[in-house]
């Protein structure tokens, strides 16, 4: 008896590299999931020529059409300017968005998914999985490439006004399912759907590897002290002073304590009034260390998709202190893991609070029980995945 | 697991609660420090003008004409006799109770002058202590401020 034939997945993403950002991590490790139970192929707008080849149990379709690097920055600016804090006195449900900025951006993104027409059609696929929720006349594409074959959408948006963009409308209504990795993702994305009819929206979380070998010892320069770990590399191109600012008070704000802050450069460490600078941890496994052993985590700046540096903290039982309008918060909220602020005052005195060993350890462990559920465990990730995504099953 | 679960919402807003309950710190308006409303000086007291005006008694009786004034002349004649030598010093005495009372009047002027100054003193202080603890509130607030923002701009 033969096993049946394994399903064909396309899953189209504009970048597949071993970029450390959140939103390639989640695409490569949704990738992996979908592995397990598919034959996947990655299709990317990314490459210098068009070209088929491997990477790893991927085949992996290059098409080498991504726009030119000044209209990816034009259109980088005009997602910016549609989508942040001033944008155009534009709301969640993206009312102001000019129309020629969506005719810009549909020509754009047109141009740049046309040589996947044909491919696709070639490959035959079950399943349709885009990554990213910007994508203008990607719909139109998907359905005459490959007529009747669900499309399930991984939008990776960081905020409500991203999805509110006609081009991500129109993904995400035509849509057959929609997959989030959190529930503030999902509670942006039921934002923009309202409460009329729309495609099925599933919170799968993801998977992050945890290392044991960290709890052996602590980093040799903050052995034997009780620490405060600070995140401020979130966002590389972020100016640092801000961050500064808030390692100075906190430190001072902790005078019996260590307070050890992971900039893109270098790692500042406060003792009782002194400042030792030291390499950053480079690798995932100092960094982790770090975390493991720190009373707390004070993430200044957490990721905009999934805040990962919050969630790896609390699957190593280090509750976190986060700012209050970020999708961290949902880790510490949730997960009963960690304290949220809303200005510097705030942050000390939640970290004041995670002193107290009791309030630490019950957080922690909290926290950790939380993260291990959502992203501790390859298997269950795999296993929501499989639930979101009967076609993944033959029976399906 | 610690001793007891922690609801991280309740703890967040105990702590937000807590906060709320501190004084709030604010610099003290200055304010100038309280005058007596009496501000008439001592020297011109009427009391002061009336003693200097009858600080000299007479030294000799003084009556009028006829049996009765020869009569009166006198018996005050024997009684300034017996009672000259103290006449004398009781003279000298109101003189010296009138001059102590200059030099108290002036005393007392001229300490209310200095303390009017000394008044202004720590008025035009208080004045720039206000100022400084201005300054001060003014970084403290800049500070939370940018504390309140998150460092990546969101």
């Amino acid at each position: 008896m033969t096993d049946p034939p394994r399903p064909r997945v396309v899953l189209l993403t504009e970048r597949w590299d071993e970029g450390d950002a959140e939103p390639e991590e989640a695409v490569r490790r949704v990738a992996g999931a979908l592995a397990r139970s598919a034959d996947v192929d990655i299709v990317t707008t990314q490459g210098t020529v068009p070209r088929h080849c491997f990477d790893g149990v991927f085949p992996l379709h290059e098409l080498a059409s991504a726009p030119p690097a000044p209209v990816r920055i034009r259109r980088r600016l005009l997602l910016d300017a549609l989508t942040g804090p001033s944008a155009l006195g534009q709301g969640p449900d993206g009312r102001s968005c000019p129309p020629q900025a969506t005719e810009w951006l549909d020509a754009v993104d047109r141009a740049a998914w046309a040589p996947a027409r044909a491919l696709i059609a070639g490959l035959r696929p079950d399943l349709l999985v885009v990554t990213g929720a910007v994508h203008g006349g990607l719909p139109d594409l998907l359905d005459e490439a490959a007529p009747g074959v669900p499309v399930v959408v991984l939008p990776l948006a960081p905020d409500a006004p991203t999805l509110a963009l006609p081009p991500a409308r129109d993904l995400l209504d035509s849509a057959d399912g929609i997959l989030v990795l959190t529930e503030a993702e999902h509670r942006d994305v039921m934002t923009g759907f309202g409460p009329g009819p729309h495609p099925p929206v599933h919170t799968v979380g993801l998977a992050l590897a945890t290392n044991p070998a960290v709890w052996r010892e602590p980093m040799t320069a903050l052995s034997g002290q009780d620490y405060v770990l600070v995140l401020c590399d979130s966002d590389p191109d972020a100016p640092v002073a801000p961050f500064e600012a808030a390692v100075d008070l906190l430190a001072s704000a902790l005078p019996d304590n260590s307070v050890a802050a992971v900039f893109t450069d270098r790692l500042d460490i406060w003792r009782r009034g002194e400042l030792e600078s030291l390499p950053p941890p480079v690798k995932l496994t100092d960094r982790c260390r770090l975390m493991a052993w720190a009373r707390s985590t004070v993430d200044l700046a957490p990721g905009r998709l999934w805040a990962r540096q919050s969630a790896r903290s609390l699957l190593y039982a280090t509750p976190i202190v986060v700012p209050d309008h970020s999708r961290a918060r949902e880790h510490a909220e949730l997960g009963n893991g960690g304290l949220w602020y809303r200005g510097m005052d705030e942050m000390v005195g939640a970290v004041r609070a995670l002193l107290d060993p009791d309030v630490r350890e019950s957080l922690g462990t909290q926290g950790r029980a939380y993260a291990e559920e959502r992203f501790g465990s390859s298997d269950r990730f795999v296993a929501r995945l499989g639930a979101a995504l009967p076609q993944l099953t033959p029976a399906g | 697991m610690g001793r007891h679960p922690v609801e991280a919402h309740e703890l967040v807003e105990q702590l937000r609660r807590g906060r709320s309950a501190e004084v709030v710190w604010a610099p003290l308006p200055p304010e100038p420090l309280p005058r007596p409303d009496e501000v008439e000086p001592m020297v011109a007291h009427t009391g002061l003008h009336y003693a200097h005006h009858h600080t000299n008694l007479p030294d000799r009786p003084t009556a009028g004409g006829g049996v009765r004034g020869w009569y009166r002349r006198t018996v005050g004649r024997m009684v300034f006799g017996i009672l000259f030598k103290y006449l004398r010093e009781e003279r000298e005495l109101i003189s010296n109770l009138v001059q102590l009372n200059d030099a108290l009047a002036k005393r007392c002027d001229r300490q209310a002058v200095e303390l009017e100054d000394l008044r202004e003193a720590l008025d035009d202080r208080a004045v720039a202590r206000a100022e400084n603890e201005a300054d001060l509130a003014l970084r403290v607030a800049s500070l939370e401020q940018r504390g309140s923002r998150s460092p990546n701009g969101d």
